[in-house]
This record gives structure tokens, sequence and C-alpha cells, in this order.
């Protein structure tokens, strides 16, 4: 399962890909000529391409900004559960210490229980 | 009237362009599918990714075309025979084509967009299509008027055979009533209104004036006439196969209807113009006659509802891509749009008599 710092990773490279998406847009922008095929009907279809491919690029490079915020939260609550983790690795080491000082028959309470997973797609660090 | 140009350096520079500009969805793609697996997103990173793929099919489509229309506008230019013509059109209509496809078949960004929501928040999305006019249409009435192949409709109306029909048809009847008719004057590509045209075109080019002298002299009529031969049987060949496939006539007919009609006349159509250039007299001309108006009356009558809702706007598609074919082609001998729109005009007044002939249940001026 992926822990957050993998996470963190899928989000530079979303980011990433959303810089190289613009990029995309400026170039293409650049570098259709539209004097070099004017007054067809051929210069409405590269219009048209032109825009969906526009259109497309803005919608893919804003899904992939809602992807890499997807794996921010995610890896917030990734690092959450690595907190929890680390209080009870805490508490369990204090519950051994206890244990082994006490005396025979004395009551030392309940083990703790260790955090459940915040969702089946966490794993800690 | 509209100047169409085409510089073939400019448009091969868009081409390089968009070559390399390609490969940054494609790798943006491997990214996201490669996030998706390391996360467990793969649900919904799945509609990024293919729109990715789509953005970069579509970047390399139009790179395609520009390459393409540099290409063959070149070709053209040095053209040694006319059959380039049509392979040149063909070519270039088949880019076109593509990229439509692309555009309309394929993930869009509202699509995708959907997907992507729908695997973000578990909705789901139906994909809208779009179709393809000015192209087919363009194309259907070459493969008409030059190959004499009236059967590849499908399921839209073949609105360029329908016009490239109503020519032969009433070509033909011309052919029919002339009392000094003989069979060096039959209607072929090249004594029609576009041919003509396109012959007095090149012949204007010093470098092309041979090809267009070509065209009108006998050499020309003979391939012309060959051409159409060879089109018409494929055309009947092919017409006669489907007929096949549907089985017994009164059942096909029963479940087609107008559409079992049209298949069946647009084959006889094939066949008796096939008929006609092989062997021009009165009796076959007559065929063409009859079987071109049986063939566009049911064609009309099967797409009839479709017809009422064409506009104006359509028409006009029409007829300036036919323009824009026909400049492509033609641009390097600075050729006139008025000309060729005159001609698609005068071929549409020609296919509206005839099928305003067919019938009377709809009168063809209202539909545009």
């Amino acid at each position: 399962m992926p822990t957050a710092t993998d996470f963190d990773a899928a989000a530079r490279d979303l980011d990433a890909a959303v810089e190289r998406l613009q990029s995309f847009t400026w170039g293409l922008v650049r570098t259709v000529d539209p004097t070099a095929m004017s007054g067809s009907s051929l210069t409405a279809l590269v219009d048209r391409s032109v825009e969906t491919l526009l259109t497309e690029t803005a919608a893919a490079g804003t899904q992939c900004a809602l992807l890499a915020g997807l794996c921010r939260q995610r890896a917030e609550i990734c690092r959450h559960y690595d907190r929890l983790w680390a209080g009870y690795e805490s508490r369990i080491a204090e519950f051994q210490r206890i244990a082994a000082t006490a005396s025979p028959g004395e009551y030392v309470g309940s083990p703790p229980m260790p955090p459940p997973p915040p969702a089946p797609w966490a794993d800690r660090s | 009237m509209t100047t169409h140009e085409i510089r073939t350096d400019a448009a091969r520079a868009v081409a390089g362009g968009l070559a390399m500009l390609a490969w940054n969805p494609i790798d943006n793609a491997t990214v996201v599918r490669d996030v998706a697996r390391r996360t467990h997103l793969i649900a919904e990173a799945d509609a990024t990714a293919i729109l990715l793929d789509s953005i970069s099919a579509t970047t390399r489509s139009l790179e395609h075309l520009f390459r393409t229309t540099a290409d063959q506008v070149e070709s053209v230019d040095l053209l040694a025979d006319p059959a380039s013509l049509t392979l040149s059109l063909t070519s270039i209509t088949g880019a076109a084509r593509r990229l439509k496809g692309f555009l309309g078949d394929d993930v869009d960004a509202f699509s995708s967009t959907d997907a992507f929501n729908a695997a973000m928040l578990g909705a789901t999305a139906d994909p809208p299509g779009v179709g393809s006019g000015v192209v087919d249409a363009v194309g259907g009435f070459l493969l008409g008027d030059l190959a004499n192949v009236w059967n590849g409709g499908g399921d839209a109306l073949p609105v360029g055979q329908l016009i490239a029909g109503g020519v032969r048809v009433g070509r033909t009847t011309a052919w029919l009533a002339d009392p000094g008719r003989s069979p060096s004057t039959i209607p072929l590509f090249n004594n029609g209104g576009v041919g003509v045209r396109l012959s007095s075109l090149l012949q204007r080019s010093s470098r092309l004036a041979p090809v267009g002298r070509w065209m009108q002299g006998p050499a020309g009529t003979a391939f012309f006439r060959r051409a159409g031969v060879v089109g018409g049987v494929y055309g009947t060949v092919t017409g006669g196969w489907e007929l096949v496939q549907h089985g017994n006539p009164v059942d096909a007919y029963r479940e087609h209807g107008a559409g079992y009609v049209a298949d069946v006349a647009g084959t006889a159509f094939s066949a008796s113009t096939t008929l006609f250039l092989l062997a021009p007299t009165p009796a076959t001309a007559a065929a063409v006659v009859v079987t071109g108006v049986v063939w566009a009356g049911a064609e009309v009558w099967d797409h009839r509802d479709d017809i009422m809702e064409w506009t104006s706007e359509q028409w006009d598609r029409v007829v300036d891509g036919a323009g824009a074919a026909w400049d492509l082609g033609t641009s390097a001998v600075s050729t006139s749009a008025g000309a060729i729109s005159d001609t698609a005009s005068s071929a549409w007044d020609t296919g509206t008599d005839v099928v305003g002939a067919v019938g009377s249940a709809i009168d063809p001026r209202s539909w545009f």
C-alpha cells in the first residue's frame, strides 16, 4: 500500500505534468500558423482541432491538478496514521515496561490497541 | 470571393512542430498511469490518461493533415497524370476524415471530464458523438461523378452522390433528347461542368496545360470512360453482394422499406450507367434515367426525416467544402473558387430538378 512518501512523490509528478501540459498549450499556439492554410474548409477543421486540443489540454491539466490534490490529501491522511502509530508504539512500550516491573498478580491494565488504518489504501511510512 | 491559399513551407513547419509536441501528452499519460499504479488510483486516473492519449492522437492527426496537404499540393503542382489529382484529393480528404474521427468519435474534453468525475464521484456518463458531412459529401460527389459508384452512402444521406447522380441523370436525359447524339458525346467527368472547368483552369498554366488538353482529348475521354466502367462494375458487384446478404427480397423490404429500395435502385443505377458507358444507346440511356430517378427518390424518402432537419447553413458548408477541395487540387494554377461554387450550385440545381420530378410529397426548395 502507498505511504505518505509515495503520495507526496506522486503529487510532485502530477504537478510537473501540469506544467508540461501548460508548455504544450503554449507550444501549440506558437506552432500552428493560421496563415499556412487560409480560406479553405480545412482552415475551419484546423481551427476546430486546435480549439479542441486547447480545451482537452486544459481539462487534462485540471484533472492532473485534482489528482495531485487527492494525492496530497491522502499523504496527509497517511501522515496522520503515522502519528497515531507512533503514539501506539510509545504506549505499547510503556505498557511493556510496566508489565515487566509489576509484581505477580498486580493489575497492569489492558495493552493498548493499535490504531486501525484510516482507509484501505493507507499505509505507514 | 474567398481567397484560398496553401503555403506548403509553413504547413511543413507546422507539421514538424506538431510532431514534436505530440510527445508531450504521451509522456504525461505515461506519468499519470505510473502514478495511478503507485498510488492505487487506477480508476480515478484512467479517464485522464485516456484523454491525454486522445490529445496526442489528435495532435498527430493534425500533423498528418498539414503534412499530407503540403505533400499533395506540391504533387499536384508537378502533376503528370490527371488520375493523380483524384488520388491527391482522396488523400487529403482521408486525412481530414481521420482528424474528424478523432474529434468526434473518440474522447473529447467534456466526455472525458464526465468520465473523470464519474471515477471520482461514482457517477456515470454517456459520451456524445459528432458526425462529419462536408468531406463525405465531396468524396461522394467525386465517387459518383468521376468513378461512377452510386452505393457508398451507408446509413447517412449520400448528399454528394445524389448531386452527382442528379447531374448524371440530367445530362443523360439531355443526351437522349439530342437528335444529334452520338457515342462520343455521352456524359463523362471530363465533359461535365466540373471537368470542363477543371480542364480550363489547368490550361491556364504553362506547366499543366498539356494535362488540361489531355482531359478534353480522345485519350482523356477514353480514360474517364474506362474509369466509369471500372467504378460501375465495382459498384454493381459490391451492391449486388450486399443485396445477397439481405436474403429474401420480400423480407428485406419489410424490414428496411425505402432503404432496401434505395439499395436495389443504387445497384441498378450502377449497372445501367456501366452498360450505358459500354453501349450508349437510347435504351441504356433510358435505363440510366429511370434507375437514377428511382434511386434518388428512394434515398430521399428513406432519409426524409433527416432532410427536413437540414438548414441552408449545412448546404453552404457542402458548397464551401467542394470549393475548398477543388481549390486544394488546383491552387498551383490559382483557381477561382467562384467558378467551382457555381459548378456545384448548378449541379445541385440539376439534382434538385430531378429529385423534384420524383416526387411530390416533398418540395426540395423547402429543405434548404
